[in-house]
């Protein structure tokens, strides 16, 4: 794994705008680039595979166990999401962030973006007809686009009905919005009749309990992509419908990515697997030996987290995370490549490892200061 | 794919997207908090809460506030008035008529819902 200096496509900002790229402004950088061999390819892929098997016994695990206070899930979402994976409900995507060594003979898991993961059209999309312009010859490891439309085709008997799929975001992002329009139009290739709404015109007709999910001009919802995370839903009004509707419209992701998207979920992989190669100790509520990183149980795009080093907060980032308590995480040093380090968004698209994107920070904490840079291998 | 490659073969993006690539570069009105310096002062009427910003009142939906939307900011003498009604910006909830709730989903953001 190297990072190169390259220079910008002359006119790249009109192109990425153009591709649906419009949130692109002080995150993305295409003054450099991210290459790997082959081999190193061969080796995220396959830790990819191996996290989400393990990721799934830590499910199997929690429900066996009935594990949800230690994931601060409410008990009465426990039947719902028993039955959505029993059901093996369908789900369209996932994203691990994987901290790397630079010759790619550690590879760590850091969390699972299992839930709601952005950052999806620029690594199926702009990173893709970024190396069509600079080297079509190399490759990428990027296979997203085609198998989320693959996959959209593959989940078209599990939707309730001959009826449309919705897609739905929150209403003050360009970002959802994107990734969700972006999405749509996948099942749009894939076939699958859709339609959009925001998440906040989701609606329920007042006189019948048993019907599901509406728009806000009535029309049934059965089928319903939501970039919205199941522990914000379960703490809204609307939440207990998703147990009472459950049978009248289908929602993806389904509700065990509750457990899969919790940090917790980090504690319990190092519990179940505590020598795993790609795994690093983890524990709620106390600090290891060592260096380690503390992450809210609920915490989102890098905030509430601290890095300690030698004792000391070397990092620390604000927010309103933290109510449910801290994971603590073994630290990871990652390369410095030109005083940038890097993370790998590695995709999984019907649980099948899909392509990866990278994001790089001067800082010692990824969140949502952290750039995009465009990868190939050859 | 193309074999031997683990890129895709063909990254084709349909209409529908293009249409939204385009309402996204429309100027649309910004969504604020309002907050000042301090906390905001909000009151409610006829089941409406109104926020205190840049001298006058504006809808609240969902915490936020969309001054950019409304000519100017609403008087407290109309906001007070029994049966006042502001209609809200595109893709906002409302009571929508015919039995239907929403706005049940929606009210945990402040931005982005992804990861």
């Amino acid at each position: 794994m190297n990072r190169i200096s390259i220079t910008p496509r002359p006119d790249w900002e009109a192109k990425i705008k153009q591709q649906g790229f419009v949130y692109y402004e002080g995150y993305y950088n295409e003054n450099a680039a991210y290459t790997f061999s082959a081999a190193e390819v061969d080796a995220i892929e396959a830790a990819t595979t191996e996290l989400f098997d393990r990721c799934l016994d830590v499910v199997q695990h929690v429900i066996d166990h009935n594990l949800w206070d230690e994931f601060f899930i409410p008990n009465e979402y426990a039947e719902l999401i028993k039955w959505s994976w029993d059901n093996d409900n369908p789900s369209f995507y996932g994203r691990f962030d994987l901290a790397v060594s630079a010759d790619c003979s550690q590879i760590k898991l850091l969390e699972f973006n299992a839930d709601t993961p952005t950052s999806l059209l620029e690594a199926a999309v702009i990173q893709w007809y970024w190396l069509q312009d600079y080297n079509s010859t190399f490759d990428q490891f990027n296979s997203i686009h085609e198998k989320l439309v693959a996959h959209m085709k593959v989940c078209k008997p599990w939707l309730y009905g001959d009826t449309k799929l919705f897609f739905a975001c929150v209403i003050n992002s360009e970002e959802d919005f994107m990734t969700v329009k972006y999405l749509q139009d996948c099942a749009d290739q894939a076939g699958l009749a859709n339609d959009f709404l925001y998440i906040n015109e989701l609606g329920i007709q007042d006189q019948f309990p048993d019907a599901p999910f509406c728009t806000a001009n009535g029309e049934p919802v059965l089928n319903l992509f939501k970039l919205y995370p199941y522990e914000w839903m379960f703490h809204e009004s609307f939440g207990p419908m998703l147990s009472a509707k459950r049978d009248r419209t289908l929602i993806i992701e389904p509700p065990y990515k509750a457990i899969l998207s919790n940090k917790m979920l980090l504690v319990y992989l190092h519990k179940l697997f505590p020598n795993h190669p790609n795994i690093l100790p983890a524990f709620y509520g106390t600090a290891p030996t060592g260096d380690y990183v503390k992450k809210p149980v609920y915490g989102r795009e890098g905030n509430n987290v601290s890095v300690v080093k030698n004792g000391t907060v070397q990092e620390a980032s604000d927010g309103d995370y933290g109510e449910e308590g801290f994971v603590y995480q073994q630290y990871f040093e990652l390369p410095k490549f030109d005083g940038n380090s890097a993370v790998i968004g590695s995709w999984l698209i019907g649980g099948e490892s899909a392509g990866m994107g990278i994001k790089e920070t001067t800082g010692l904490i990824h969140g949502n200061m952290s750039k995009f840079c465009p990868h190939y291998f050859k | 794919m193309e074999p031997g490659m683990k890129k895709s073969s063909k990254v084709i993006l349909g209409a529908m997207f293009f249409m939204a690539v385009n309402a996204c570069q429309e100027k649309k009105p910004d969504w604020i908090t309002g907050y000042g310096d301090g906390k905001p002062t909000d009151t409610a009427f006829n089941g409406q809460h109104y926020r205190y910003y840049n001298n006058g009142w504006y809808p609240i939906y969902n915490g936020m506030i969309c001054p950019g939307y409304y000519r100017r900011p609403f008087f407290y003498s109309e906001i007070s008035s029994p049966g006042f009604f502001a209609a809200p910006p595109a893709g906002v909830p409302h009571s929508g008529g015919g039995g239907v709730t929403t706005g049940g989903f929606g009210g945990s953001a402040h931005g982005s819902a992804g990861e």
